[in-house]
């Protein structure tokens, strides 16, 4: 096992969140996670990850294919797409300090690795990473993967990361899901965190991913590095629940998957073009009256 | 079971409804059945395919495996319950058929159409997972000739006069279809210009527009987009298009284009012409994108009107509107004058914490101007990272100037920049008084504090780039660092004005340090267990290590707090401490720094046991409560476990390390928690960047502590399932490494070695370590490493280690016993002839021995093949080891090869060339070997 410094930090409690994420695109069925510590006995060589595949498109390491790959990764491993910049990691690079990306996927339930997968319900990128530095010729068609595959990167960590700190806090989400779903859901006390993603993994510029899991829905800010955090977590929050609401997401009828629509007028009000926005309760009342006319319920 | 909220209500009041408006998606139906897609319904079963099988899929269609139908097959194919008109309609329109093509194809598009009866089935936690699973299956599936009459359906509806229901539904259905792919999805070219065109079209709804935007931004980038903003009016969908423009990568200069549009509409000023509120989130992504392609003059002209939002908005409250736009209305009729989040009437100008019941538009230009403030000034500062390239800064310096005398011919004005900063400034110190109200609602509380952390950043910014405004913040910082630290509940806000402190505290002649040792040695024990508290905290001290300067001592001396977020957070932490330890660690602390490392899970069960024995701070039980615990809180209340447990939870360096052997033993039950677990597998990671630090400036004294250190704590760590088998990986292994650096250790230690082969009882749980320090001694026991190694020595080491090795193979007390690992008994047997090839007297002894081993075990016949396969290595390497003896100095050569063996020319030279020796050696044991029974 290669243990330098900088392929350690991906042993132990992280290995099961690249396991977790393992092997390539949406569609591929994901093996269980991994007992506690099984990746640290395994010795022999580790399938690829999705990790280190969104960072071999991202920096164009080239992978050592694994044996038990699937027809997408030798289909990926051949495209070199973005050399991380220069600048990339600099404190202060840049000066912004916006959302680069909003997105919903599912949460399943730790004891239930086997069923279905991490799934990204809705995504959306505020702008583009820009790579002025990288001489190479871009197809859009890679860009586009890479954008994809660096939001279900993201996907694939909040996940683990939830399960994870449910775990530790002892609650399972079955207690969490039993709710009736006519109850306003206790946003406060649903599981949410932080964690930081370095230069070049997945995306060219540090990160901060900021999450929360409701029931079954996990919701995510990605942050440039240096945002206020206290303010992106309250947006998450306000935006969580607005979706909740105004999609009815609660009620077992409605699919958000084809309500694309009312996501966009919510984060086009209250995220525009990811800008994170100070916005007290009265203002807050003002945007949602503007959004119930637009769409009533 | 609710009904999926049917589209056409969306824009149409319900009953004005066409009645034909839901069976649109029927015809395309029976088109593409009559088209004959009669591949269609072939092995599209319900198991799991994602994109990328859909799409390599092609000619072996087949090869998805189809499962038996379940739930969601049946519910699908059932008819819908009866419970609404349209659905009747659609199951009556559509009766089941033999199975064919057009029924497989109906299931599919009935399931998008009707998720919901999916979604209801799944219940409970498959809730949303059921009917989304399905629904983006059926996405992925569609096939490219399906896609095309699907959009040339969608192509029909937009080029209606009368944008209905019909459309949006497409629409989302459409997005659903780009965006549940990573892969590119051809839409037809006309159906992408027509997407563009609706978009661009001034009396298209905004529901329209919102999804022709996100499906040409879920396709982006894309090389053959025509949008263009040039001639956008309204503010909103100028918005729109720009978001489709920005998602472009910029390769033609998109982002250019759209930022001089918006300048250009921003520069308009019309009474009556859009407003700017939808464009400035525009300008902030634009200036975040691509800092350098606004001028200097747009730049002054926006700080100019920030300056007129931020400082002048109108203080009175607007009035309600039905329509819901926000345009200027006449003063006259406004209800009454804004008040702050307390209630009181606004004592000063209006701010995003001064509420009302409606607002002006320039009281929502307030709240975008203040929310894009920091990173405009950022921007709009020469010095700052974006400063422009060389060539085009002669022309800015020429503009600036022209602005800045200007700005003295009008009056003693002050140039845009600084009058922005002057009145961010008094912006800031405004919100700082605000957030000392008490807010009536949990929201206004909430937007305090982040307000409270964005006042202090502004004033950082601003401070960096004009240090005249550092004395008059220092006042206000300190005063509201004063206010912060009797707070709890605004402990977050500490963590700027900490920063602001260290950025500035030696320019202003202020002492950081009483700030730093407050937040250092008080925040993380008491809010360890706030997961945002704690990331944001050990962020803080791993952005500003360059930072803390002679500070950075407080920082060493406080890593037990500090490994009190990481034992509570390991997850998101763990990356986080590996980039800090290197600078936590000198070499006062190694060794308290390590036994912390190790102790790291054992200190998460104790801060879970802090948790439960301290007074209730939330509704919610912070811990497992699942796990009961009653022994473990009585027994904590013992003297004996309270001394240890302060100082397992101590906030400093003491200097001092203790035997928790007890509290390991009491905090037991704990031991499988999940947290204690996390904790545990995230400990061989920080290990490992512990010792790569610590080598880096390790000398022989502390080397020799380190290992000692090593072997004591082999054999007392806390019993977490396994935990010990992984740290003993990393802990023989960096043994080896530290003795590889300090060769002498081994004659050092020898008193210590000798104590630790002579103790193997627990041979079981510490294979790994007895082999490297086996091995050690077979490396390094030697005079050609230290000058003070004897014979009597290497006499009394090969005794410890006969025993040892006799006692592994030949007397197994029980056969339930596990064996000794046969990596175990190789290392005993090549150490001990390494010994005996230095102190040739001993060959004889040790010759006796390995032909012993060679012969087959005449314990109990080993059972299975990996017993039978351990054995045969063991022989192996005793026939090998043998014949080495047989040659006393070949076998001196080959066992203990002199320093010089690394040097390049031994390899070279092709008569004393170390391939040469070995190929007569391996020729030896390979005869020999060879004649081996079995």
């Amino acid at each position: 096992m290669g243990m330098g410094l900088a392929g350690s930090s991906k042993q132990g409690v992280f290995d099961r969140r690249a396991k977790a994420a393992l092997a390539g695109g949406p569609g591929v069925r994901t093996p269980p996670l991994p007992t506690p510590g099984a990746a640290l006995r395994a010795r022999g060589p580790r399938p690829p990850c999705a990790r280190h595949l969104v960072r071999a498109l991202a920096t164009g390491v080239r992978k050592r294919p694994g044996a038990s790959q699937p027809p997408l990764l030798s289909h990926c491993r051949v495209l070199r797409l973005v050399s991380r910049s220069p600048q990339a990691g600099k404190e202060g690079a840049c000066p912004g300090a916006m959302v680069h990306a909003f997105l919903i996927h599912n949460l399943r339930a730790p004891q239930a690795q086997d069923t279905g997968l991490c799934r990204v319900l809705y995504s959306c990128v505020f702008g583009a990473e820009n790579s002025p530095d990288d001489p190479r010729p871009h197809g859009a068609e890679r860009d586009r993967l890479l954008r994809k595959e660096q939001i279900l990167a993201v996907a694939r960590q909040v996940e683990s990361m939830c399960q994870l700190q449910q775990q530790a806090s002892g609650r399972t989400s079955v207690d969490l899901q039993l709710q009736s779903s006519d109850e306003p859901v206790p946003l406060h006390e649903a599981p949410h965190g932080a964690f930081r993603l370095a230069a070049g993994d997945p995306f060219q510029e540090p990160r901060t991913v900021v999450w929360l899991g409701v029931l079954s829905l996990g919701f995510a800010l990605v942050l440039d590095a240096h945002e206020n955090l206290l303010l992106a977590e309250s947006t998450l929050r306000l935006l969580a629940r607005l979706l909740l609401d105004h999609l009815r997401l609660l009620t077992p009828s409605t699919n958000l998957l084809l309500r694309a629509d009312r996501i966009e007028g919510i984060l086009a009000r209250f995220l525009p073009h990811g800008q994170l926005l100070f916005l007290n309760d009265q203002f807050v009342q003002g945007l949602e009256k503007e959004l119930s006319a637009s769409w009533p319920r | 079971m609710a009904l999926r909220p049917e589209a056409g209500r969306l824009l149409t009041p319900p009953g004005t409804r066409n009645p034909s408006g839901r069976t649109w998606g029927l015809e395309v139906l029976k088109s593409r059945g009559a088209g004959g897609c009669g591949v269609a319904g072939k092995g599209r079963g319900s198991g799991v395919s994602g994109p990328q099988v859909s799409r390599f899929r092609g000619p072996q269609p087949t090869k998805a495996t189809r499962n038996p139908p379940g739930p969601v097959a049946r519910a699908l194919t059932a008819p819908p319950p009866r419970t609404c008109s349209t659905k009747a309609h659609w199951s009556a329109a559509c009766p089941p058929r033999p199975r064919d093509a057009t029924r497989d194809a109906t299931r599919k598009w009935r399931a998008a159409g009707w998720a919901p009866g999916v979604a209801g089935v799944g219940g409970g936690g498959d809730m949303f997972t059921a009917g989304a699973e399905s629904l983006l299956h059926q996405a992925r599936d569609i096939r490219d000739e399906e896609l095309k009459k699907f959009c040339s359906r969608v192509v029909n509806l937009l080029q209606k006069e009368e944008l209905g229901p019909d459309a949006v539904d497409a629409l989302q259905r459409l997005f659903l279809i780009v965006s549940a792919t990573k892969y590119k999805r051809k839409l037809e070219d006309t159906c992408v210009h027509l997407l563009q065109t609706t978009l661009c079209s001034p009396k298209c709804p905004e529901q329209l527009q919102l999804l022709c935007a996100s499906i040409l931004r879920e396709m982006s980038p894309r090389d053959d987009l025509s949008l263009s903003c040039d001639h956008v009016q309204s503010a909103r969908q100028l918005s729109l298009v720009a978001s489709v423009l920005l998602a472009q990568g910029d390769p033609k200069g998109e982002v250019r284009s759209v930022g001089q549009r918006v300048f250009k509409i921003l520069e308009s000023r019309q009474p009556e012409g859009p407003s700017p509120r939808h464009l400035l989130p525009v300008v902030s992504k634009i200036t975040h994108l691509a800092p350098h392609t606004l001028h200097e003059d747009q730049t002054n002209q926006l700080s100019k009107r920030l300056v007129d939002w931020l400082r002048y908005a109108s203080v009175q409250q607007g009035v309600a509107h039905t329509s819901g736009g926000f345009f200027s209305t006449p003063r006259a009729r406004q209800p009454g004058p804004v008040t702050e989040v307390d209630g009181a009437v606004a004592t000063d100008f209006f701010t995003v914490l001064s509420t009302g019941q409606h607002f002006t538009e320039d009281q929502w230009l307030n709240v975008q101007a203040f929310s894009m403030l920091r990173a405009w000034l950022l921007h709009s500062d020469p010095e700052g990272p974006s400063a422009p390239d060389a060539d085009d800064r002669s022309e800015l310096e020429g503009s600036t100037l022209s602005v800045l005398s200007a700005g003295s011919t009008a009056g003693r004005l002050l140039p845009p920049r600084e009058r922005l900063r002057e009145k961010a400034f008094e912006y800031c110190q405004r919100l700082a008084e605000q957030s000392t109200r008490r807010a009536l609602r949990k929201g206004d509380s909430d937007l305090q504090k982040a307000c409270l952390v964005e006042a202090v950043l502004v004033l950082d910014v601003l401070c960096r780039q004009d240090p005249s405004f550092l004395y008059r913040t220092l006042s206000c910082l300190k005063a509201l660092h004063a206010r912060l630290c009797g707070d709890p509940a605004r402990v977050r806000t500490l963590l700027p004005v900490a920063q602001f402190f260290l950025n500035h505290g030696e320019a202003a002649a202020v002492d950081s340090e009483a700030i730093l040792r407050h937040l250092l040695t008080r925040t993380p024990s008491e809010f360890f267990h706030s997961p945002m508290l704690a990331f944001e905290l050990t962020c803080f001290c791993r952005d500003n290590l360059p930072l803390f300067g002679r500070n950075l001592d407080i920082l060493k001396r406080s890593f037990p707090n500090l490994f009190k977020l990481l034992a509570w957070n390991s997850p998101p932490l763990t990356a986080e401490f590996v980039a800090l330890l290197p600078s936590l660690v000198d070499a006062d602390t190694a060794v308290e720094v390590l036994h912390a490392l190790l102790d790291l899970p054992c200190l998460t069960a104790a801060l879970d046991l802090q948790l439960r024995l301290s007074p209730a701070t939330s509704e919610r039980p912070l811990w497992d409560p699942s796990l009961k615990i009653p022994s473990c809180l009585e027994a904590s209340r013992d003297p004996q476990f309270q001394g240890l447990l302060q100082h397992l939870l101590r906030a400093t360096a003491s200097g001092t390390t203790e035997r928790l052997g007890p509290l390991h033993r009491l905090l037991q039950p704990l031991a499988s928690c999940a947290r204690v677990v996390q904790c545990a597998q995230a400990v061989p990671t920080l290990l490992e960047a512990f010792f790569s630090a610590v080598t880096r400036f390790a000398d022989g004294a502390l080397t020799k502590q380190l290992a000692l250190l090593l072997l004591e704590r082999s054999d007392s760590l806390f019993q977490v399932p396994q935990y010990e088998a992984h740290v003993h990986r990393v802990l023989s292994s960096r043994f080896l490494a530290l003795c590889a650096l300090h060769p002498s250790l081994v004659v050092e230690l020898a008193k210590e070695l000798l104590e630790f082969v002579g103790s193997v009882s627990g041979i079981q749980g510490r294979g790994a370590m007895l082999a490297s320090v086996v091995w050690a001694i077979g490396e390094y026991l030697s005079v050609s490493w230290d000058r003070r190694c004897t014979v009597e020595q290497i006499n009394r080491f090969f005794e410890a280690l006969e025993a040892v090795l006799f006692e592994v193979t030949q007397s197994r007390p029980s056969a339930a016993l596990p064996r000794c690992p046969p990596q175990v008994v190789t290392v005993l047997m090549t150490t001990l002839t390494k010994l005996a090839s230095r102190s040739q007297d001993l060959i004889p002894r040790v010759s006796l021995f390995l032909s012993k081993m060679r012969t087959p075990a005449q314990s109990p016949a080993p059972s299975s093949t990996s017993c039978e396969e351990d054995a045969g290595a063991v022989r192996t390497r005793a026939a090998e080891l043998l014949t080495l003896l047989k040659m006393p100095s070949v076998a001196q050569f080959v066992l203990t090869p002199s320093t010089e063996v690394s040097e390049p020319r031994y390899h070279r030279d092709a008569n004393t060339a170390l391939p040469l020796a070995l190929r007569t050696v391996s020729r030896l044991v390979e005869k020999e070997t060879g004649l081996l029974p079995g």
